[in-house]
């Protein structure tokens, strides 16, 4: 099975961190494990491109983040931890609307709807 | 880990940006970093090997550099930028918050007093006095102390760093710190000089320089004695400056 690299990826990556966070708050690398569990192994990205996507999307106030609990019980460097805003909810609605109307639109003129 | 960390810095030293941005994005990646590398390390006995993967995961750090820059706002990257001098807002951020803002308060008063020595040359039709400037010429003034202000802030910005760095360590003494601190030095007579002229309503001379010169060497012993209290402190970012990210 082909991976689906960074390329492919190109202009979906903030979505698709809306949508993981969609199923609860999580730092950067439980985002990834829910994106590669979600992509069903197909998806391949570098890592760290996850975090100027988490940068852009907290700045445009779609996610919020906020260091780990200092008192946690779990060693190593502190986590970011990020949750999903009204905002960025509404913009996640609104992407899967313009991706559902992409995938239509260009599904049919290739011959390979969905 | 060590390794782990220098990736790290790799990726963040470069930026333009903020310490504490830059300090927040160090700890962020190596707790992404440090995750990887504990997975890896259930697969591969060798350590090394895992480090190795980890990091390759991770991503190329020039590229991840430039993606990180770019996701930044404009005017940071622009703030945190470099100057001829090495001077910059990064240079006021690291001798603290109280030394930047007695430099701050100094330069806005000191540029908006030397706009008013400067009315001769500005404006022919003029009153000397400030209050009458300020009304009958709001945009000349607005534009003429931002000018000032710009020159007199880099000048600010160089005694600083004088009195920070340059004073605490006898090695940084080089041609180019001597050129520095001249200019600084000059810099700073320069502006009470004038300063000082205009409070007193007179023209230059040599008491009023002498007492330029012992205005300024107090400031720069203000700065001196703030920047040797904050230079103990020790800052959480220091551990990364001392990390050696060649090879």
């Amino acid at each position: 099975m082909a991976y689906m690299r960074s390329n492919a990826l190109r202009g979906h990556l903030e979505s698709l961190t809306l949508s993981a966070l969609r199923q609860g708050d999580a730092h950067g690398f439980e985002i990834l494990r829910r994106l590669e569990k979600a992509g069903s192994g197909v998806l391949k990205l570098k890592e760290g491109s996850l975090y100027p996507a988490l940068y852009r999307l907290e700045a445009a106030g779609m996610i919020k983040g906020q260091w780990e609990d200092s008192a946690s019980p779990r060693r190593g460097p502190r986590r970011r931890i990020y949750r999903l805003t009204q905002k960025g909810l509404r913009r996640l609605h609104e992407a899967r609307s313009e991706f559902q109307q992409f995938v239509a639109v260009i599904g049919g003129i290739l011959g390979a709807s969905a | 880990m060590k390794e782990l960390m220098i990736h790290v810095e790799r990726i963040v030293r470069p930026l333009h940006a903020s310490r504490a941005r830059k300090l927040r994005m160090r700890q962020e990646l190596l707790a992404h970093l440090q995750a990887a590398f504990d997975e890896e390390r259930e697969h591969c006995p060798d350590e090394t090997t895992a480090v190795v993967r980890a990091t390759q995961r991770l991503g190329d750090p020039a590229q991840l550099a430039h993606q990180l820059q770019k996701s930044l706002p404009l005017i940071e990257g622009i703030l945190y930028t470099k100057v001829p001098f090495h001077v910059g807002l990064d240079e006021l951020e690291r001798f603290s918050p109280a030394t930047g803002m007695l430099a701050l308060i100094v330069e806005s008063y000191l540029s908006l007093r030397t706009l008013v020595l400067a009315a001769p040359f500005l404006f022919s039709d003029t009153a000397h006095r400030f209050s009458n400037l300020l009304v009958d010429h709001p945009l000349r003034c607005l534009i003429g102390s931002l000018a000032l202000g710009f020159i007199m802030l880099i000048w600010v910005c160089i005694c600083i760093k004088f009195a920070t760095t340059v004073a605490l360590s006898v090695k940084a003494w080089r041609l180019k710190r001597v050129i520095q601190c001249a200019f600084a030095i000059v810099g700073m007579l320069a502006i009470w000089t004038l300063a000082a002229a205009e409070i007193a309503g007179q023209t230059a001379t040599i008491s009023l320089v002498g007492r330029s010169v012992a205005l300024s060497s107090i400031l720069l012993l203000i700065l001196t004695s703030i920047g040797r209290v904050f230079a103990r402190i020790p800052r959480p970012y220091e551990k990364w400056l001392s990390l050696d990210i060649a090879g």
